[in-house]
């Protein structure tokens, strides 16, 4: 009786698990694709539809040369050229922009802020893991029998 | 989104009274959650920027909580999602009160995809507290240890 009861209790759990990482799944791609926000990667795919399309872009860009009424930024292994007056900015800078594509591939400025000390928020962020996952493993261990963590 | 030692010592603050002393590592959890599962994925790989966006919503991380429940003995499974989703709350209210040059956080995701925030600072503001929150924590840690020396 024990052990029957045991098993109904891992045939639902293991379907509440796999239901849960099919919405999890699901959601993950409904926000890849229906999201609005149009990327580089796409205006490249298809520069003709996205002539003149305004974009936001500010994951991990940064900029590379700077010139007098332009520079180069450098996002997903490709390079750009961004028309448009910008004060001090720094080579390896990494920036958020707004601007509108054009189809030839370059940018006219819109807009555009620096991300201060990217990298250095980036590596701070490293620390707090490492301190929870210490805490945490002194006070839960994983059952293999189980599959599940239990208290210490 | 600010740092995660800012989030952690959000974290730390918000959990000293007695009644989390067993699930504070599962808070502390919690709280580094919606970006330990998002971060990574778009600095390593940039243009997977797209997949990561649902990640970072309330319905998926309430999912997500109930998923990651499964994995913990069933006498204390609903204490940990109570304990971990609480975190992420305080997590995404932490991030929710901070102003973005581009984007911003899709609370009613998947249902809307408007962006909600109070703007009260820029999200690399914190970086510069973080020895702040640093000497705090230790102090009080040295404080508590100190006092129980005392009191054996």
């Amino acid at each position: 009786m024990f052990s029957r009861d045991r098993l109904t209790n891992n045939i639902t759990r293991i379907i509440r698990i796999t239901l849960y990482l099919v919405v999890l799944c699901l959601l993950v791609l409904f926000g890849s694709y229906n999201n609005p926000t149009i990327t580089l990667a796409m205006c490249d795919a298809d520069p003709i539809k996205y002539d003149n399309a305004f974009l936001e872009i500010g994951n991990e860009i940064t900029v590379k040369t700077i010139y007098p009424d332009s520079f180069i930024v450098h996002q997903n292994g490709k390079l750009y050229k961004v028309v448009g007056r910008s004060k001090n900015l720094i080579p390896n800078q990494f920036i958020s922009l707004k601007a509108n594509y054009h189809r030839d591939g370059w940018l006219e400025l819109v807009d555009y802020h620096v991300s201060e000390k990217r990298r250095v928020k980036i590596w701070v962020s490293v620390l707090p893991v490492f301190i929870v996952l210490i805490i945490f493993f002194k006070q839960f261990r994983f059952s293999f029998k189980n599959f599940y963590f239990k208290r210490v | 989104m600010a740092d995660l030692l800012t989030h952690f010592a959000l974290g730390y603050a918000t959990s000293r009274h007695r009644s989390f002393a067993d699930m504070r590592a599962i808070y502390y959890l919690g709280i580094i959650l919606p970006d330990v599962i998002t971060r990574p994925i778009y600095i390593l790989f940039p243009g997977l920027f797209n997949y990561t966006i649902a990640m970072h919503t309330p319905v998926f991380l309430v999912i997500l909580c109930l998923f990651l429940a499964e994995f913990f003995q069933p006498q204390i499974r609903s204490l940990v999602f109570k304990y971990l989703f609480a975190g992420v709350i305080v997590h995404l209210l932490l991030d929710s009160i901070q102003r973005h040059f581009i984007g911003g956080y899709y609370w009613l995701f998947p249902f809307s995809w408007k962006t909600y925030e109070w703007g009260l600072y820029w999200a690399d503001a914190p970086l510069r507290w973080i020895p702040l929150w640093v000497i705090l924590i230790a102090g009080y840690e040295l404080f508590i240890r100190l006092h129980r020396h005392n009191n054996d």
